[in-house]
């Protein structure tokens, strides 16, 4: 009998207390200041809504256009602000929550290179640190290789390395590529083959680590390499004319592939 | 592109400069009129009936338009570029590679 009251004292109390624990909880989340990141987002949608609610309403393109330019610029000063908030506590989540903000809406210049730079100083760790350089194989930005050595190097994740080595073995390549340094294109080719020996088996959006580094290497070494003799074209033209690409020897020759879409 | 591309063919019309495209469109009929009406001077390689998946962007590992590939009076492939990089950048190759070969040219 003794026991049975006891058991059910037991169900009854458990039930009880963990609503006492969830009230506890959430009473402390509501006292809990809301982040700095939290905060300028709130400021944020609060000024977005209201440019948008105007373009509705706008009725003429001299309204629109000027609607745009005031979005652009609070765009801009927001952008300043989140930066701002990211160096009092740069290693926080909220910090990094900035960062990542501007990094969304800036893809180069001052604001965007200064992101980057906290990013390196401060985040190199953070778990979430792919959706940032993920994008950055398409910056031929400094601050942006940078960034992705340091997680290459410091990251405590295996796979986060390896897809980050990717990445940075893309970025290298096409900047040698875009300035036509062909000592970059050779420590491009030596980042692929790291990230081929090291992380081979780590699984990236585009296949294997290895599969990725086998593919670029063999473009990196095959005959329309930078810096070799680019291999004949010969072909019809638009008006069915058959004609060659060695036709413009002596000439600089820029081979546009294009269509009309 | 085409905007800048008029500008650049026209701006090299009497340098050592040729602006070769290779056109990726399955119907090259259906191009005629884009032609006339862009003013799309400079000659064309035509991919074949396969569009995108033809023999020559194939060849050269081509699978973003557009890419850019530039040589040198020797035909030496010296910069590339998969999407279109700012007007700055290409006139830069133009204006670097064309001084290389008139600096060769002169000694």
């Amino acid at each position: 009998m003794k026991r049975f009251f006891l058991g059910l004292a037991v169900v009854l109390l458990v039930p009880l207390s963990l609503q006492a624990q969830d009230a506890a909880k959430k009473k402390k989340a509501d006292q809990k200041e809301k982040t700095a990141f939290q905060k300028l987002n709130d400021e944020y949608q609060k000024d977005y809504q209201e440019i948008s609610a105007k373009f509705r309403k706008a009725k003429t393109d001299k309204e629109r256009n000027e609607l745009r330019s005031q979005f652009a610029k609070m765009s801009e000063s927001f952008t300043l602000k989140y930066i701002k908030a990211a160096k009092v506590d740069p290693k926080s989540d909220s910090g990094f929550n900035c960062l990542t903000w501007v990094l969304q809406r800036n893809r180069s210049g001052k604001l965007f290179e200064e992101s980057l730079d906290l990013l390196a100083k401060h985040q190199v760790a953070n778990n979430k640190i792919t959706q940032i350089t993920s994008g950055l194989v398409y910056s031929t930005s400094a601050k942006a290789t940078e960034l992705l050595k340091a997680v290459v190097k410091n990251h405590p994740d295996k796979t986060v390395k390896g897809q980050t080595s990717i990445i940075l073995a893309g970025q290298l390549k096409r900047i040698a590529e875009i300035q036509g340094n062909l000592k970059l294109y050779a420590e491009a080719q030596k980042v692929f083959e790291e990230a081929a020996n090291k992380y081979g088996n780590i699984r990236t959006p585009r296949g294997t680590v290895a599969k990725a580094s086998e593919v670029a290497l063999k473009d990196m070494r095959g005959p329309r390499a930078l810096g070799k003799i680019a291999p004949e074209i010969e072909a019809e033209d638009l008006d069915s004319e058959n004609f060659k690409l060695s036709d413009y020897r002596g000439k600089v020759v820029m081979i546009d592939f294009w269509g009309n879409w | 592109m085409y905007p800048h591309e008029r500008s650049l063919v026209k701006k090299m019309a009497n340098k050592a400069f040729a602006l070769i495209g290779v056109n990726s469109d399955s119907d090259r009929e259906k191009l005629k009129p884009v032609r006339k009406k862009e003013n799309i001077t400079w000659r064309s390689f035509w991919n074949g009936k396969k569009g995108t998946r033809g023999p020559i962007s194939q060849a050269w590992g081509v699978q973003g338009w557009p890419t850019l590939y530039v040589l040198d009076a020797e035909g030496r492939i010296r910069y590339k570029s998969s999407g279109a990089p700012s007007v700055e950048i290409i006139d830069g190759w133009i204006e670097t590679l064309l001084k290389e070969l008139e600096s060769k040219g002169s000694n």
